[in-house]
């Protein structure tokens, strides 16, 4: 088994970096050459598969001395895959036959198989309604709301401005919501979101400013606890800060599955001045897991109401 | 080759049917092993020493079409035909190829 650099602080792409024998647990150790598919493991290991033996063993990924009988497998082994999501919150090491379209799933440790968060981006009315929690009597007697999506048009978000001589007086709808809703496939002991709006608010005119530019209605953090929109945290929490057009949302333990979404409160930024209708400015998020990071943005543009 | 397909790994929604891999002249490349890395957005694959980045999302998801191959590398060892498995370490941005 070879182990090849793919970045220039390794040695370049391609470089071989290591040959790697798996070995057995004999005394002396042994290699048979019965290997075929690998995985990535915890702890420095490997999972490799034996096509001849049946087997998936955990060898040291420098070294191939032999870790553990990680399973042993019905079908013969022709290729292992991390798969964190099927049999979720669990990971699991899938090993697929050789020659029919059996594949067996064997459970690893919790962080075997990372895969990054996914992100998406919108901008909404202010229409929204979450439950505080899950027990009666509903914070939303008429049905928990999502906020209803301001139109999109050529891929920008429209928001419509009341002008007076050229000057805006108000936008319509008056107040939006930047969303960004953040998934999470596998249990993530750190998840990061953030929200950079430096860009809308420092535009010249600005086209948008935080509303309320203080307090807890800032930002809203949601999550869907069984398809029910729930706020676990608003912009007072401890997980949640501001720093400079930046607000960051730290969540820690987030359960496989999770759906985020986090909405940051906006307004007009330039009432009473002088603005180029069409302005368009782009709110950009970001979310990481400590491993990987995920971005997503959307602009947002002023049209003239008519 | 046999086609391969993209599964959104959230939903299990078919996301893409890959028909074929080409190289830059559009010849058919041949695949023994795959892994996808998340870094890049793209799928290792190899075969007879050599490695590839296919990016399968090519002219978009849910277009069902050739995608391209585009060769990263000649493996400095183990260049027999039939590549019997890939791994991408995304700790150390590496790959173990059997």
């Amino acid at each position: 088994m070879y182990h090849y650099s793919l970045t220039a602080g390794n040695g370049g792409l391609g470089f071989l970096m290591n040959t790697v024998t798996p070995l057995n647990n004999a005394v002396p150790p042994v290699s048979d050459c019965h290997v075929i598919g690998v995985a990535i493991g915890s702890a420095n290991s490997l999972y490799i598969g034996r096509d001849w033996d049946a087997e998936i063993r955990g060898v040291n990924k420098a070294t191939g001395v032999f870790v553990s009988t990680f399973a042993t497998t019905a079908g013969r082994v022709e290729d292992l895959v991390c798969d964190p999501v099927t049999y979720a919150p669990k990971e699991a090491i899938l090993a697929k036959d050789a020659f029919n379209s059996l594949y067996e799933a064997f459970e690893v440790e919790t962080g075997t198989c990372p895969l990054p968060p996914k992100i998406e981006k919108h901008w909404t009315e202010t229409n929204v309604c979450f439950e505080r929690d899950t027990v009666e009597p509903s914070e939303c007697p008429g049905g928990t709301s999502l906020g209803t999506p301001l139109p999109l048009v050529g891929g920008n978000y429209q928001v419509q401005a009341v002008t007076k001589g050229g000057k805006v007086s108000s936008y319509n709808p008056g107040q939006m919501y930047a969303v960004s809703t953040v998934t999470v496939a596998g249990f993530t002991p750190t998840l990061t979101i953030t929200e950079t709006y430096t860009d809308c608010v420092n535009d010249n005119p600005a086209i948008l400013a935080l509303n309320p530019t203080t307090g807890g209605g800032r930002l809203v953090v949601v999550e869907e606890i069984g398809g029910v929109p729930v706020q676990t945290h608003d912009a007072n929490s401890p997980e949640v800060s501001f720093s400079g057009s930046v607000a960051t949302v730290t969540l820690s333990n987030v359960a496989a599955g999770s759906v985020i979404p986090v909405y940051v409160k906006f307004g007009p930024g330039s009432k009473g001045q002088l603005m180029s209708l069409s302005q368009t400015c782009t709110n950009l998020n970001g979310a990481s897991d400590g491993t990987t990071s995920v971005i997503a943005s959307a602009n947002l543009r002023v049209v003239d109401k008519p | 080759m046999g086609r391969f397909r993209a599964v959104d790994p959230f939903f299990s929604t078919l996301l893409k049917t890959v028909k074929d891999a080409l190289g830059p002249s559009g010849v058919l490349v041949t695949i023994g092993a795959i892994d996808w890395d998340v870094s890049r957005g793209k799928l290792w694959a190899g075969y007879n020493g050599n490695v590839y980045l296919i990016d399968i999302v090519g002219t978009g998801i849910g277009v069902d079409e050739d995608v391209v191959a585009t060769q990263q590398f000649l493996a400095a060892a183990g260049a027999v035909p039939l590549v019997d498995g890939l791994a991408w370490d995304s700790g150390d941005d590496t790959l173990y190829y059997i």
